[in-house]
């Protein structure tokens, strides 16, 4: 089946431990040409505020930033959540920061960058749920499942740990299930 | 099960609860009005919207929204780099005028607390004034009972290290196998105003700092836009207002600028 990147608004990438080299590698072989932004929400400790975004900047074929509250989302760049903040996506293509309370232990949480992200996209959403500790994103990603959106979940067997793709996979069957080269193929193939 | 509010549940919701608190509550972020409606509706055991509608007229809920709606403060020293600059701001101060804070929404003590440790450390108190805004007696008497969340503790003395690891939690905390709260004695120069901020301010041209971080983010552009200018008028010449570290002030201000990008600290232009 053919996916075509004009069906979709965004990309939206969920992932706890060991997801940092995955997403690291997979910005390091994404076309800089790619068009749609990459929203990510990574689980992080909230007390170093720089380092990641540097660290994945090296290597990545696109722009990485922390999104500052009510920036407008743009195309060809890569948003991380900042540590300590929970992340939304607004209607008006706008991101929401907030620091209400922690959701499955974490904040930033999947859950609500997910969810936030299928509201405001609806069909027109990829979300993808790679090797995490917990089950956060879980519902994030059913949400863009019901929504319409597609929906990528990594191959446990290409996972450091396995928790939270296995959580997604007990609430519902994704569009597909990929090694994370596999994904970062999908993506650069979208037409 | 508590009621979950829908977009029209909120559109209604909003201008009543702005005519009796005489704020602004249209202007929220939408998203976050459906969250935090959700969670007080579960707080408050709201079964039906007429029970929270009927809650409003009669003002029998009122208190009760004034104290939960505002997002809590996640910890003591929140953004330790953020507290280390203010606290060699304090200790360069010397003048025989008053340095001015004020706290226009205590949405929870953790904020107010890390000045007072910071003012205690220092031993600086007779020279810094606090003015801070209360609506409702719950936060009061959380206020004046010391009140820290317990479930912060280890995160309240982690942050208080990174701040500076000579510092002694016990020299400002009570903390007993039955008791966690700041020591009464630092609970001074406070100056409470009863009322929402747009209601109550300090006198003109007279603060320092306002300490006003991740509240904003909450708020819409437009009641962004509002809210700093309302805030001009008290602050002195050089005055700052301290944002959340991944705010910043609303686009084309020409009241503001920016003196600390790490930090988010704007300075008034007057």
């Amino acid at each position: 089946m053919t996916v075509s990147i004009n069906d979709y608004k965004a990309i939206v990438i969920g992932g706890s431990a060991g997801s940092f080299s995955v997403v690291s590698k997979m910005l390091a072989k994404i076309k800089p040409d790619f068009k749609l932004p990459i929203i990510i929400c990574m689980h992080r400790l909230k007390h170093v505020r720089s380092g990641l975004v540097d660290s994945l900047n090296i290597k990545s074929n696109i722009p990485v930033v922390e999104p500052f509250d009510k920036d407008k989302i743009e195309p060809g760049k890569v948003y991380i959540a900042p540590s300590n903040y929970h992340l939304f996506i607004e209607f008006d293509n706008t991101f929401s920061l907030s620091t209400e309370g922690v959701h499955n232990h974490s904040r930033p949480a999947i859950d609500y960058t997910l969810s936030s992200a299928a509201t405001s996209f609806r069909g027109k959403l990829i979300g993808i749920i790679l090797t995490g500790a917990n089950k956060d994103g879980a519902q994030g990603m059913k949400q863009i499942h019901t929504k319409n959106g597609y929906t990528i979940v990594q191959d446990p067997k290409t996972c450091d740990i396995v928790t939270m793709p296995k959580a997604t996979l007990d609430l519902f069957t994704p569009k597909a299930i990929m090694s994370p080269d596999e994904i970062t193929n999908f993506l650069n193939n979208l037409e | 099960m508590a009621y979950i509010p829908t977009i029209n549940d909120i559109r209604d919701i909003t201008p009543l609860l702005s005519e009796k608190l005489h704020f602004d509550y249209t202007n929220y972020g939408f998203s976050f009005l459906k969250r935090r409606f959700t969670f007080l509706f579960q707080k408050l055991s709201i079964k039906k919207l007429s029970q929270f509608i009927d809650g409003i007229h009669d003002g029998s809920l009122l208190d009760d929204i004034n104290y939960l709606f505002p997002i809590p403060t996640t910890e003591l020293f929140r953004d330790p780099s953020f507290w280390r600059i203010l606290r060699q701001k304090i200790n360069k101060y010397h003048s025989d005028k008053k340095l001015v804070f004020w706290l226009p929404e205590l949405s929870s003590n953790e904020e107010l607390f890390s000045l007072l440790i910071i003012i205690q450390s220092l031993n600086v108190g007779e020279d810094v004034k606090i003015y801070l805004n209360i609506n409702n007696p719950q936060s009061k008497s959380d206020l004046l009972s010391g009140y820290l969340d317990i479930k912060n503790k280890e995160l309240n003395k982690s942050n208080l290290k990174r701040l500076d690891d000579k510092l002694n939690e016990d020299d400002f905390i009570l903390n007993t196998e039955d008791e966690y709260s700041l020591k009464s004695e630092l609970l001074k120069s406070l100056s409470v105003l009863d009322g929402n901020f747009t209601e109550a301010q300090p006198p003109k041209n007279s603060v320092f700092m306002i300490l006003f971080r991740n509240t904003m983010v909450n708020y819409n552009l437009r009641l962004q836009k509002t809210v700093e200018s309302s805030f001009v008028e008290c602050l002195q010449p050089d005055g700052l207002l301290a944002l959340g570290i991944q705010e910043r002030i609303s686009p084309n201000s020409n009241e503001y600028f920016l003196f600390n990008e790490n930090e988010s600290i704007y300075k008034v232009i007057k």
